[in-house]
């Protein structure tokens, strides 16, 4: 038992020593507290890296583009103008002429609307048809699920171009078609991964007593399932338009996209491989905004597919 | 999986003969006869119901290898137009296929082990420039620089060698920034585990570490990657070898689209189908034999 | 009085010194105390029981004697601030904090090594085990120079740790082996170089209770045969019990007591102790009744957010204003107990 309790404040511990009578203080005066800091919403935005900064003012600019493109391009897209064909940049035309003497600068940002518009049109409708599919295949399960599943599987057997590129053989070039052939170009990858996304939350105790108490199936898709599904639809949308982007861009370049005189970001790039000596500006324009485009959605997509990422590399 | 690849000639089949007589096109056009026309009909059974045209066409394809003849190259055998047609894309892609992991997968090694050098960011930065470029664009740029600024390479064709270089970049540069980039999130990933912690419990070098226990990991999803590459390098070639004149698969394709040559795009569409089904079988082999976790459960 | 105190005097040489042991570990929310001002020594041939809750700093010790912290084994992440000294048979000291990394890298395995919780995740799966022991002896290079000499004492030392078809074993992947046998696996790779000491986190925590006991006993050999020291990391009560010499229990990233088993047992001095041990599931009964389980009110503190004073008071019966406020000394009595309360003497002495 315990008696002799000296009070020698030492710092150095001496437990081993064979001082049979002492008893020592270890100064425990070291921190003892912790604290925690919450960022403000501001400080965290400041935190992030420069890139992810530069790509949402470069998206935010060009939405901005597209959708005031009336007011800010200096001419009319369409109205040729053959005494000023091919001309090199000027005041009036600040990116010069194309060959049948139209505005390259208003030309590009009417492109950028087509294209965007078409992308996110794709995005959506695809969006939702996956997601749809996807849900009812994870909430129904049996043959409904089967069936989804195959026809997932089966499209992810065929790239993308090709299923497209035969829609536009059988159905013609129309716009309304190119844009619902690009609707489906991606709807399967959606579907399978709300789909997966959907099978490990129905099994979640919270879904299972939802419907075992009887709510309607719409009921619990909307209330239990879309919440959880926003990240995953999030990160999927992110990666879905520059795919989009680029597959009615490629369309566009090899003439099986719009027609002209609807101007493209990829309708024009091909219309410029003609020119380029002549006036390389018709397809280096157009080239800029789709390779910034693109590269703004992807050091996004990263960014936001890292935040839902709990590795730490550290 | 056959029954993939029959849902998808069923498919293309009806999906041809939606809007009706498929070479209506071509009948409008004005440089067909009515001795061609009427050959044509007789020989696709345009007038007999589409039910059984599509039997004589499964009949002709699996018995006799017979997929028709294009209408736009004036009547040649689809199969043969695609045997030769294969072979030039082959030739072509056989290049950025290789070279795509052999560059790929070092700076990709760079980027994850020298995380937070200059080197390490250096790489990286190639590789995310490389990947936002779309492949169409990249050759245009090419183009532009080497063939018309500086006159060094030809544009058109396949005749020498020096045909090859352009074609090949364009197809390469996306390849190899998806490879380094999947290659350096593999190989972060592999670093975190619980097993390399053993192995630096065990007093084992970086160097051991890294090269012996992370990357042999890391590498088992990269391989299945290159199924996926070699399939992304088909459609690829679609863009490229239009851009170039290069008369291989994808060039074929396009311009029966083009030319709503419908025995060649029905052709096409399977032999892709039957491409993507075979490559990832072999995919799915492969990880069984480079993966030992997945070998002993056969 | 217990007759079986362990004076200091009994203690071999000490092996293992850590002293004023803080890690710091940075996160986006604010800097975690995960170690706090820890101190404590294990001596030839003892086993140290380092016993306490999930969170309570046990592992994060553990991996600082090897350096080891973090996601893979490296961190940036982590500030660790102290001393932790090592002492070979000939009185060299090496402060493993202060290591440079080849020395590190020659200390472990060597003189330190480690056996881990998992071990499902915690061998490379695309190995054989042969190849990955090999490596172990292949840092030796004196004792192993062919491939012979390494196989021959791969398969010796798979039997010493029981393990029925050493050849067999060594040429599977780990995949193809149970828990219990990948757990002796790694045990073995532990031992191959003779370390003076192991380092175990929880390495029962994963298996099958039937195969636990066989893992202890074979922790218990290897105590007898080799005379290695031992830091055996758990949070059973029973297990501490049944192997180890000293125990020291962890809350919060503090030593809130350290004593000889039989002292802990017996004469617990701490509340944390206390309360643990009287939330041990008994099936005797008390006079014919059967005893209540009383666990310990409360949770486990959040080590972002801990309390000012001593970390325990939320959970103490006994707390006082002074508890509350500030956090308390350790104190250690004569026969090495140490204990960190400011009631501990009056607790005691109540109990008469």
């Amino acid at each position: 038992m315990t008696r002799n309790i000296e009070s020698s404040k030492n710092d150095k511990k001496t437990q081993e020593t064979s001082s049979e009578s002492t008893v020592h203080y270890i100064d425990t005066t070291g921190p003892a507290k912790a604290y925690i800091r919450k960022k403000s919403f501001w400080a965290k935005v400041r935190d992030l890296r420069l890139s992810i900064k530069i790509s949402f003012l470069v998206l935010i600019v060009l939405a901005l583009m597209t959708i005031f493109a009336e007011w800010l391009a200096p001419h009319n897209p369409y109205e040729p103008n053959l005494q000023a064909r091919n001309n090199p940049p000027s005041l009036t035309h600040p990116l010069g002429t194309d060959y049948i003497g139209r505005d390259t600068l208003s030309r590009t940002i009417y492109a950028l609307r087509t294209s965007v518009g078409i992308a996110m049109t794709g995005v959506i409708v695809g969006t939702l048809l996956g997601a749809t599919l996807g849900i009812a295949a994870g909430l129904f399960k049996g043959i409904v699920d089967r069936v989804v599943s195959s026809l997932i599987d089966f499209f992810y057997a065929i790239p993308n171009i090709l299923i497209v590129l035969i829609g536009i053989a059988v159905f013609g070039t129309e716009t309304w078609v190119l844009i619902a052939l690009i609707s489906f170009a991606r709807w399967h990858s959606t579907a399978r991964v709300v789909r997966g996304q959907v099978y490990s939350l129905v099994t979640v105790p919270s879904v299972e007593a939802a419907i075992a108490l009887g709510s309607t199936y719409r009921r619990v898709a909307v209330k239990h399932l879309l919440p959880n599904l926003t990240s995953v639809l999030v990160v999927d949308m992110t990666m879905k338009f520059p795919a989009l982007i680029i597959l009615e861009s490629t369309l566009s370049f090899l003439g099986l996209g719009v027609q002209p005189p609807i101007a493209s970001l990829g309708a024009m790039i091909g219309d410029g491989r003609d020119y380029l000596i002549s006036a390389p500006l018709i397809a280096l324009s157009p080239s800029l905004f789709l390779v910034g485009l693109v590269m703004c959605f992807q050091i996004i997509g990263d960014w936001i597919r890292d935040l839902s990422d709990v590795r730490q590399f550290d | 999986m056959i029954l993939t690849l029959f849902a998808i000639v069923t498919f293309v089949f009806f999906l041809s003969r939606i809007t009706g007589n498929p070479f209506e096109r071509e009948f409008q056009s004005t440089g067909i006869t009515e001795e061609q026309k009427k050959e044509l009909m007789e020989y696709y059974g345009l007038d007999k119901p589409v039910v059984q045209q599509y039997g004589i066409y499964l009949r002709e394809l699996v018995l006799h290898g017979n997929a028709g003849r294009s209408l736009s190259r004036g009547g040649v055998s689809v199969v043969a137009l695609y045997k030769d047609a294969f072979k030039m894309t082959l030739k072509l892609i056989i290049w950025p296929f290789l070279l795509a992991p052999i560059i790929g997968i070092p700076l990709g090694i760079i980027g994850a082990l020298k995380r937070n050098t200059i080197v390490g960011e250096a790489a990286m930065g190639v590789a995310f420039v490389g990947y936002a470029f779309p492949a169409f664009v990249i050759a245009i740029g090419l183009i532009l620089i080497f063939s018309y600024w500086l006159g060094w390479l030809p544009t058109m064709g396949d005749a020498t060698l020096a045909h090859y270089i352009l074609p090949i970049v364009s197809l390469l540069v996306r390849r190899l920034a998806t490879v380094a980039r999947f290659t350096r999130s593999s190989m972060l990933d592999a670093m975190t585990q619980d097993y390399i912690r053993t192995a630096r419990g065990k007093g084992l070098s970086e160097r051991v570490v890294a090269y012996k226990h992370a990357l042999r990991n890391s590498l088992i999803p990269v391989v299945t990657k290159l199924g996926t590459a070699f399939i992304g390098l088909l459609t690829g070639s679609l863009v490229i070898e239009t851009i170039f004149a290069w008369p291989g698969f994808g060039f074929t394709i396009v311009s029966a689209v083009q030319a709503r040559d419908f025995p060649v795009i029905q052709f096409g569409v399977i032999i892709t189908a039957t491409i993507v089904i075979t490559v990832n079988l072999i995919v799915d082999i492969l990880y069984g034999v480079i993966d030992p976790r997945i070998r002993t459960e056969a | 009085m217990s007759s079986t105190t362990i004076t200091a005097q009994k203690l071999g040489r000490v092996v293992l010194d850590i002293r004023n042991l803080n890690v710091k570990f940075a996160m986006d929310t604010g800097t975690v105390f995960a170690v706090n001002n820890v101190n404590f020594q294990i001596h030839q041939g003892e086993t140290v029981g380092i016993v306490g809750e999930t969170g309570a700093g046990k592992s994060v010790t553990a991996f600082s004697v090897m350096r080891l912290l973090g996601a893979g084994g490296k961190t940036t992440r982590a500030r660790i601030e102290g001393e932790i000294i090592l002492k070979s048979d000939d009185g060299r000291e090496l402060n493993v904090l202060k290591l440079d990394d080849d020395k590190l890298l020659r200390i472990r395995g060597n003189v330190v090594s480690m056996i881990y919780q998992e071990p499902m995740t915690s061998l490379n799966p695309v190995y054989t085990c042969g190849n990955q022991i090999a490596e172990v002896f292949r840092k030796d290079k004196t004792r192993y120079k062919t491939k012979q000499e390494i196989t021959a004492a791969s398969e010796e030392l798979l039997d010493s740790v029981g393990i029925p078809d050493p050849k067999r074993v060594l040429r599977s992947y780990p995949h193809e082996l149970s828990g219990g046998m990948k757990q002796r696996v790694m045990i073995a790779m532990a031992l191959a170089l003779k370390p003076t000491l192991i380092i175990a986190d929880e390495p029962t925590t994963a298996i099958d209770v039937t195969i636990q006991a066989q893992i202890l006993n074979l922790f218990q050999r290897i105590q007898e045969d080799y005379g290695t020291s031992v830091m055996f990391i758990t949070h059973d009560l029973g297990v501490i019990a049944q192997l180890v010499d000293r125990v020291v229990v962890m809350y919060a990233g503090r030593t809130v007591e350290i004593a000889s088993v039989y002292d802990l047992f017996e004469k617990p001095l701490h509340p944390y102790t206390k309360g643990l041990l009287k939330s041990i599931p008994k099936t005797s009964r008390k006079g014919g009744k059967r005893e209540e389980l009383e666990p310990i009110p409360g949770s486990v503190p959040n080590p972002a957010n801990l309390p000012p004073g001593c970390p325990f008071h939320p959970r103490c019966e006994w707390a006082i204003d002074v508890c509350r406020s500030e956090s308390p000394s350790i104190e250690v009595t004569e026969n090495g107990h140490s204990v960190m309360c400011w009631r501990w003497k009056e607790l005691q002495e109540d109990r008469g």
